[in-house]
């Protein structure tokens, strides 16, 4: 045996890794080679003190990474909650505005029906220069709602007003074809991440082919893109806005 | 080992107490591996709180195939490499430059006393070894961190590593070589070294 060989066999001798033949080897190979003794012994004071650098990790460790969660799924919380309220405010503007507008055709109180919708008890005797007002109230009750905790009725109220109003925003599908990732992630509003190939988190993902040949995965939270994209190194897009709903996007494109 | 599945599971259902168990039982070698990994504790603490918190996040993407520990260990040498790779991409004039060479100084000495006149030629050789790393490359760094410091078979390091046995066992060996080398080129005295080692059974004498 070389000295060359010798040395994989040194190393696994130290871990304890080598098998009895190889063990039988190195020892004959050591009886004839006090080069390669005393390499053996260099290797085990460098292993010794190597281990003698183990620290005890900093005292506050533990606490700032369980105080960095709770925020982050707190933030999470906020963060849904917010883009509710922006929702319910803007669709609350709508019909605000349709109110106006018809007060100030007929020049009369607002309509009934439309105020009813707001449920608002004030809305009845509303009259037409008192827009700040009704906007003031129902916004402080859909606080409270907010407050409640009930998102899921504040998210659902949203998005069926939206689509009462004339919506700019409501068209864009043709865009999806060319497939930039940033226009999707505004779009989705979420974060897309863009990959190559297939990866082993996506498999059981919900998945949707878009016009041009590329598929759309849809991840189960909104942070697990920002992970695919930290352990892979890929592209991340992220929204100018974030939508209600807690996912993100890997897109697929077709190499 | 079940008991370490039940908390994972819990954990991943997004239970914050589950997760703070695993956090205490691997908080040591996590931060342990980002301290080799980096050559300084305030960059270590940094890394092991990100490595943590990426677990969290991508818990559910944890599918029991490898041990828990494998998992963890990949995630948070992906993120010691990022970290290093970024710093060689964007080099800055570091603030904490003092800072560093401080901590790197000052070294825990948790053992029984010995003699102090062997202490400090004991702390200057940790101190060379803990610099010696520092210079090593990133692989190699990673791989000796992982087999002498954690403690792990070559089977999960390769694992962790994406390698194959044989090529742990082969880089292994050229890693402790290599580390060797550097001690030897910066003037350090192996047969100190060796006086100090634990292990008596293949003392050489000269
Ligand atoms: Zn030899």
């Amino acid at each position: 045996m070389t000295c060359e060989e010798a040395l994989v066999l040194l190393s696994g001798h130290l871990d304890h890794e080598n098998t009895a033949e190889e063990e039988a080897q190195l020892q004959q190979h050591l009886a004839a080679c006090p080069a390669c003794r005393q390499l053996l012994a260099a290797f085990e004071a460098v292993d010794a003190d190597l281990l003698s650098l183990e620290e005890e990790p900093p005292a506050d460790l533990h606490a700032n990474v369980m105080q960095a969660i709770r925020q982050e799924t707190a933030g999470r919380k906020r963060r849904r909650s917010m883009w509710a309220g922006l929702a319910v405010a803007a669709a609350l503007t709508v019909v605000i505005g349709a109110t106006a507008l018809r007060s100030a055709g007929q020049g009369s109180a607002a309509s009934a029906p439309q105020t009813a919708m707001l449920r608002t008890a004030a809305a009845e005797e509303v009259p037409a220069s008192a827009e700040t007002t009704l906007e003031k109230e129902t916004v402080l009750e859909e606080e409270r709602i907010l407050e409640d905790s009930d998102l899921d009725r504040a998210v659902v109220g949203g998005p069926m007003l939206f689509a009462a109003a004339p919506s700019e925003e409501a068209a864009p599908d043709s865009e999806w074809m060319d497939c930039d990732p940033q226009e999707l992630a505004n779009q989705r509003g979420a974060d897309v991440l863009v990959t190559g190939e297939l990866l082993p988190e996506m498999e059981l993902c919900p998945c949707e082919t878009l016009e041009n040949g590329a598929l759309l995965y849809q991840l189960d939270t909104s942070s697990a893109a920002v992970e695919l994209s930290r352990l892979y190194g890929a592209e991340l897009y992220q929204p100018a806005q974030y939508g209600t709903e807690d996912l993100s996007y890997a897109l697929l494109l077709p190499q | 080992m079940t008991e370490e599945k039940d908390f994972i599971r819990q954990a991943q259902a997004g239970d914050q107490e589950a997760f703070s168990w695993l956090v205490t039982t691997y908080e040591k070698p996590v931060y342990n591996l980002c301290l080799r990994m980096t050559g300084n504790p305030e960059d270590a603490r940094d890394l092991a709180q990100e490595a943590f918190l990426k677990a969290w996040r991508g818990l559910r993407f944890y599918k029991f195939e490898a041990a828990f520990s494998t998992w963890l260990y990949r995630l948070t040498s992906n993120v010691c490499i990022d970290f290093l790779r970024q710093q060689k991409r964007h080099p800055t004039v570091s603030l904490t430059v003092e800072d560093d060479q401080e901590s790197a100084v000052e070294l825990e000495l948790a053992d029984p006393a010995p003699l102090p006149e062997e202490q400090v030629l004991y702390d200057e050789q940790r101190r060379a070894v803990a610099a010696a790393m520092e210079r090593l490359e990133e692989d190699f760094r990673l791989i000796l961190t992982l087999r002498v410091v954690e403690n792990l078979p070559y089977e999960e390091i390769a694992s962790i590593m994406d390698l194959k046995v044989g090529t742990v066992k082969s880089r292994l060996a050229r890693a402790r070589n290599k580390l060797k080398r550097i001690l030897l080129q910066s003037g350090n005295n192996l047969e100190f070294l060796s006086s100090n080692s634990k292990e008596g059974g293949m003392r050489h004498d000269l």
